[in-house]
């Protein structure tokens, strides 16, 4: 059962999402959970102004009745604002890794990175497919340490195909078939499959 | 990844929030709240179809319980478990639902209906104002919470908790549901065995 009443993560007794005051929050338009192989959870968080936020789940969880800590001061990442405000998101992958680098005392450190493979959002024009990669190998994230969004964002595929259908307003995965599906404001479910020969990409 | 549009599920209205658990696709439109299924046929079938009232429109889905059954790679097609589920719905009016989701042991198949307000082959059922009940599918409204959002619950997320940090099963499922509302605010519910 549901316990009532929930937790307030983000509100009027707390900073707003955007970081402002309380008084001046900002709808939050979209949500993407995704589970990480290495465990643990992200949450993605597309508010009304285009800004996407990526929060570290697990710090937050719940059991029973009971939030074993409080949400996180700030999140992973930042990104955006997106172009159109996106109103749908989906995380498509996500993943977790360990790089080296190397010190000054000329040893090896072990990191944790975490990245996220594959952002889909859905905004006025169609599906658009962001694709979050390290600027550089030389350059890589420390994750799960808050601070700006270390990577690079390219708009892959504009999904100019089946825009006429109108604007995603949601997301989600169908499984069954590998299928990505969109729902419009135009009534329709978009069942989408992923192209045999992928189009270049476009570098926004 | 590129994607192209292979099939369009048309329903009246915008399509608020689309979801997928086991071998469906759940559907919200401002007054109804629509299942399909994929047939070994490859086509898509409408299952379900359960009116809402506007006012309480449904914004954002949550189905928190995996149904039974499996993908059949022999037959194309999903073999079901005679389960159900627990569907969570954020609506327009800020109120979060719970809605139960029973399904029968063999759902309709063979029958490509994509038109709006029929329900699935052979539907010998009864609605009233909280339950739909089409061709064995069950969607009943068990609970509710008004007010939980100042504003339209627009998303809403499932969040699964990690295994360590503690036994708590939900309809089998550990995690909590996470809603978000134009309010800007996030909500965590949290989630009794």
């Amino acid at each position: 059962m549901l316990t009532w009443p929930s937790h307030t993560l983000w509100g009027s007794d707390s900073a707003g999402l955007d970081g402002r005051e309380p008084n001046c929050l900002v709808a939050v338009h979209a949500l993407a959970a995704a589970p990480l192989p290495g465990g643990g959870q992200l949450l993605a968080v597309c508010l009304a102004n285009g800004v996407v936020q990526v929060w570290d789940c697990v710090t937050w969880s719940c059991v029973g009745d009971t939030l074993l800590s409080s949400p996180p001061a700030a999140p992973l990442w930042r990104l955006g604002p997106l172009p159109g405000s996106p109103a749908a998101l989906f995380v498509a992958c996500a993943s977790f890794g360990t790089v080296q680098t190397r010190t000054k005392f000329d040893r090896f450190k072990s990191m944790q990175t975490c990245c996220l493979g594959e952002l889909i959002a859905g905004s006025e024009g169609g599906v658009g497919v962001l694709m979050l990669v390290p600027p550089a190998p030389s350059v890589r994230a420390s994750a799960l340490v808050p601070g700006p969004m270390p990577w690079e964002v390219r708009l892959l595929d504009s999904g100019a195909e089946g825009s006429s259908d109108g604007t995603p307003l949601c997301l989600a995965w169908h499984g069954q078939a590998g299928n990505l599906l969109a729902g419009t404001d135009h009534g329709l479910v978009q069942v989408f499959a992923p192209a045999r020969s992928a189009k270049g990409p476009i570098t926004r | 990844m590129a994607y192209t549009v292979q099939e369009r599920l048309s329903h009246q209205g915008p399509v608020h929030a689309v979801s997928s658990a086991g071998g469906l696709v759940i559907c919200a439109t401002p007054d109804a709240i629509v299942l399909w299924t994929l047939l070994p046929t490859g086509s898509w079938a409408r299952v379900a179809t359960t009116e809402v009232h506007p006012e309480q429109a449904p914004m954002a889905l949550v189905p928190v319980t995996l149904y039974e059954g499996g993908y059949d790679e022999t037959i194309g097609g999903w073999i079901w478990g005679g389960s159900g589920g627990t569907l969570m719905v954020g609506c327009w009016d800020g109120t979060v639902q719970r809605w139960s989701l029973e399904l029968p042991s063999n759902l309709p198949s063979g029958n490509d209906d994509h038109s709006r307000g029929r329900s699935c082959a052979n539907a010998s059922g009864y609605e009233d104002e909280h339950c739909t009940v089409h061709g064995g599918v069950r969607l009943e409204l068990v609970a509710e919470y008004r007010g939980a959002h100042a504003g339209p619950v627009n998303c809403a997320a499932w969040v699964q908790e990690a295994q360590s940090l503690g036994d708590v099963e939900y309809d089998g499922r550990r995690g909590m549901l996470v809603t978000g509302g134009s309010d800007g605010i996030l909500l965590a519910w949290a989630l009794n065995s």
